[in-house]
């Protein structure tokens, strides 16, 4: 089979110059290096969770660190194995735009719910927040969370009572 | 940009009627590009925004679960946390790994066709396939198994809290009672973690029937491997299901 398929497949490989010519036929070493590197960032990924950064540097460090990990292993992953590099500017619009869509998706959802209840007088109708009330901390976790948050069950407590009847 | 040069001779993209000068040489070939198109540079242009449309698509596609897995995560801080201990985080590093060296082998096999190396489009994609597998087994054996055992899938005959909060006091000592609202946390990520991989996993078995299917007709049907769209294009779409995979395991497994 493989000597029939290069008998067929030689001379028209020769008459395809043209066509072969706008594809870029990667190097083995450059794929080896790139594969090394991402093993290499996988094995980060899992060390850096070991490491108590939440202490050391703010709260949410450690998953800001793996984040940005799993960002360069994109990267990565997009300039050199799905050939983003060579490709044309019209590409790199199409893959950037993808980002950016999503970033405005995340983005307004999330100042959705977190600047609700920050205004007087703005509160939903029910005037609470947006967690239904039977899924509401009850426990000492929830006057952890809500000291350091300063939202909105302060104001919504004795509701909230009421409505979890 | 200019060391490219050379091997990449300038072109517009979706040229109607002009014809470029490298095109000149297989302008009345017709077996080298559909006959919509002008040449095969204009088909490969075409072909390949239109997987890039597909793949901006798929992001927005996962992304919208993304997004509401970041605003319950913020909101259900603890329940994620406990939830994310039942998942073993060695299980995914396997899981990223064969996917990664699965991202080596598709990137091997394009590279092949595109050398017009029939063997080699054949095995490295038969390999892709069976790390492909590998993954959706490893996924199927070791974790989802596992998870119905404890109760933890959020299924109303199948969530058992009292099967599971022994084992969450093993795995966090320090986590006392667990109280019924952080159970409904646990089950929140849970019904995330389940979507959110398994939509994952139907793109892997997509694309492992996709690659037998490429593999059969390159090995057995004669199959012009040197037309290399239908490979490179499979291989984006190979690397994007790579690239969510990365994004899923720390936020998955690596919350603490």
């Amino acid at each position: 089979m493989a000597t029939h398929a290069s008998t067929t497949t030689a001379p028209s490989h020769g008459t395809h110059a043209g066509v072969a010519s706008h594809k870029h036929v990667g190097s083995v070493g450059t794929y080896i290096v790139v594969w090394f590197v991402l093993m290499i960032l996988l094995l980060a990924t899992v060390l850096a969770v070991e490491i108590d950064l939440e202490h050391m540097l703010f709260s949410g460090a450690n998953i800001t660190l793996a984040m940005l990990i799993a960002f360069i292993k994109m990267m990565i992953v997009m300039l050199w194995f799905m050939h983003v590099k060579e490709a044309s500017k019209l590409i790199w619009v199409f893959a950037a735009a993808s980002f950016l869509w999503w970033g405005i998706m995340l983005g307004f959802t999330a100042q959705d719910y977190h600047t609700r209840g920050y205004f007087p007088g703005w509160e939903t109708p029910v005037n609470e927040s947006y967690t239904p009330a039977h899924l509401k901390l009850t426990n000492a976790a929830e006057q952890r969370s809500v000291g350091a948050k300063g939202d909105t069950p302060q104001q919504a407590g004795p509701d909230s009572g009421t409505i979890e009847k | 940009m200019s060391e490219h040069a050379a091997s990449h001779p300038p072109h517009t993209p979706f040229t109607q009627h002009g014809t470029p000068a490298h095109a000149t040489t297989h302008v009345h070939d017709d077996h080298d590009h559909a006959h919509q198109f002008d040449d095969a540079v204009q088909q490969y242009d075409a072909t390949s925004l239109g997987m890039w449309a597909f793949l901006a698509t798929e992001v927005l596609f996962f992304g919208g679960v993304f997004t509401a897995y970041i605003i319950y995560r913020n909101e259900f801080y603890e329940g994620y946390n406990i939830a994310s201990h039942f998942l073993n985080k060695w299980v995914g590093f396997a899981n990223t790994g064969v996917l990664l060296c699965s991202s080596f082998t598709a990137a091997m096999s394009v590279r092949a066709s595109h050398m017009g190396n029939r063997k080699g489009v054949v095995n490295w994609m038969f390999l892709t396939a069976i790390l492909g597998s590998t993954f959706v087994g490893l996924k199927l054996s070791l974790e989802y198994t596992h998870e119905w055992h404890l109760g933890l899938v959020p299924l109303n005959n199948v969530w058992n809290p009292d099967l599971w909060i022994p084992e969450a006091q093993t795995l966090m000592p320090t986590l006392g009672d667990v109280n019924p609202v952080v159970q409904n946390q646990v089950r929140i990520f849970f019904l995330f973690y389940f979507i959110m991989t398994m939509i994952h996993a139907l793109h892997m078995v997509i694309g492992v029937v996709m690659m037998l299917w490429i593999c059969f007709r390159a090995k057995f049907l004669n199959w012009p491997v040197e037309k290399t769209n239908m490979t490179e294009m499979f291989g984006l779409y190979w690397h994007f299901v790579d690239i969510v995979w990365i994004f899923l395991f720390p936020l998955l497994y690596l919350i603490r």
